[in-house]
């Protein structure tokens, strides 16, 4: 069972899907996340065990970004066989079988079409085991404001990568802080900075997923 | 090679054919970050740019405006227009005889197969294919550069580098000012509120010309934008 739980973490790190999916090129015709955890639900191993394993498999990829050991490529194949696992793991979070580890509300701040580094973040997010609720690009302060309304206990994540957006992001900080002071505010994106995030109000700045990653743990720790 | 539709006396738009735009894998590679030109995704990579001349129909095209003003040293005013251009661009198109309004596209095609393979879950190609559209808009871009650059060489006049709206502070709602000097439908581009143009993948922005005009790199060090596209531009162009 533990060489099947090793063998799904291993799927995720390495992006491989399913036993058709040629990539990784080393891994042809080799089971997948897919079937193996198909394979782990019929042997009866837990559901919450199988996430775990995608987290350590998703911890692993981020981390290699973070060296940049591997790129955006790399980390994309990772969350598509992950989705496979959670395809297979869907009816067990429903029942609550299987708990997220919070919530997390992301998005592109308003005036920026810009979604690929939020798109990443996101996806390494949820590979990690929380809930992530996407509001997409071009995000207006008040639809921000009225999700939080609605999810209390989340954390939010703000990304912009023009120069430009970086005043709508403050702008964005200082109405949530306002109305909401005791939801964190995590921001990222190319242009952005320590100092920046500092300035503007945010509670953490992110240079990279991992790291959002990293930063979420380390509020859930409190 | 190509064909110039003369839209007035100081307007051209060229339509070039997929040909002219060769995007190369190493260009992919280094944008991704890959050192090695062998790795997982060559495969996936040459596949995508063996598909890109079935996939752009490049246009580009230009308004030359000579009545240039600049108010101080963050602002141009062309004709009637004063354009915002913040500190950097201001120094950068400095002393100019002329100025380019430029338009450059590779159509929608490509932002469509995007969507096609996101949609199907297809994201590391998804991305991919993004990337090379993007290298596509900017060869074409660089495409109507180099022409405006031979044109202008023929006059002993030199020309600046590009500049757009939404880079070196420049703020992007700024291509409104930008396109109302276009024609209608200009290269076939429009241009939404939020400043975004569509197609997506197209590239606007002003370029100088002049007998005390030359060409420098974008001051990358005096901005703070890490992934920008002019900074990996320059990086590259450093490299080769």
């Amino acid at each position: 069972m533990d060489d099947l739980i090793k063998k799904i973490s291993y799927c995720i790190e390495r992006g491989k899907v399913n036993k058709t999916a040629p990539y990784p090129p080393d891994m042809k015709e080799q089971e997948g996340a897919d079937e193996l955890t198909l394979k782990a639900l019929d042997l009866g191993i837990k559901p919450f065990e199988i996430l775990d394993a995608c987290n350590v498999g998703m911890k692993i990829i981020g981390e290699k970004f973070s060296r940049n050991e591997v790129f955006v490529p790399e980390l994309l194949m990772a969350a598509k066989a992950m989705q496979a696992v959670m395809n297979h793991l869907k009816p067990y979070f429903q029942t609550g079988e299987v708990k997220k580890k919070g919530k997390f509300v992301i998005g592109t701040v308003a005036g920026d079409l810009h979604d690929i580094g939020k798109n990443l973040v996101s996806m390494v997010v949820e590979g990690n085991g929380w809930e992530v609720i996407d509001l997409g690009v071009d995000v207006k302060t008040n639809k921000f404001l009225e999700v939080i309304n609605n999810n209390r206990d989340c954390t939010v994540g703000l990304s912009a990568l023009l120069t430009t957006t970086m005043a709508n992001m403050s702008t964005t900080v200082a109405e949530i802080k306002s109305k909401f002071p005791d939801i964190k505010v995590i921001v990222g994106g190319a242009p952005v900075t320590q100092e920046a995030a500092q300035k503007m109000g945010a509670d953490a700045y992110g240079d990279n997923p991992q790291q959002a990653v990293e930063i979420l743990e380390h509020f859930l720790a409190g | 090679m190509f064909t110039i539709k003369n839209n007035g006396s100081n307007s051209l738009e060229l339509h070039l054919t997929p040909e002219q735009i060769t995007v190369q894998k190493e260009e992919i590679d280094s944008i991704i970050g890959y050192k090695n030109t062998e790795h997982h995704f060559s495969e996936i990579i040459n596949q995508i740019l063996s598909t890109l001349p079935q996939k752009i129909t490049p246009r580009a095209g230009y308004v030359i405006i000579n009545s240039i003003d600049y108010p101080d040293k963050k602002s141009i005013r062309l004709q009637d227009v004063i354009f915002n251009t913040e500190p950097i661009v201001t120094s950068q198109l400095k002393n100019a005889d002329l100025m380019f309004v430029f338009l450059a596209t590779i159509g929608n095609k490509m932002e469509k197969w995007v969507e096609e393979l996101r949609s199907e879950g297809e994201l590391a190609n998804s991305y991919i294919a993004d990337l090379i559209a993007s290298a596509a808009a900017e060869k074409t871009a660089d495409f109507i550069h180099d022409y405006i650059t031979k044109e202008m060489k023929k006059n002993n006049m030199g020309v600046s580098n590009r500049y757009s709206p939404g880079y070196c502070n420049w703020h992007v709602s700024e291509q409104h000012k930008l396109f109302s000097f276009f024609p209608k439908n200009f290269c076939g581009v429009t241009l939404k509120e939020s400043a975004l143009m569509m197609p997506i993948k197209s590239i606007s922005g002003i370029i100088a010309a002049g007998r005390k005009v030359k060409w420098n790199d974008y001051l990358c060090d005096t901005c703070k934008a890490k992934n920008c596209t002019y900074r990996i531009k320059n990086k590259q162009n450093k490299n080769q």
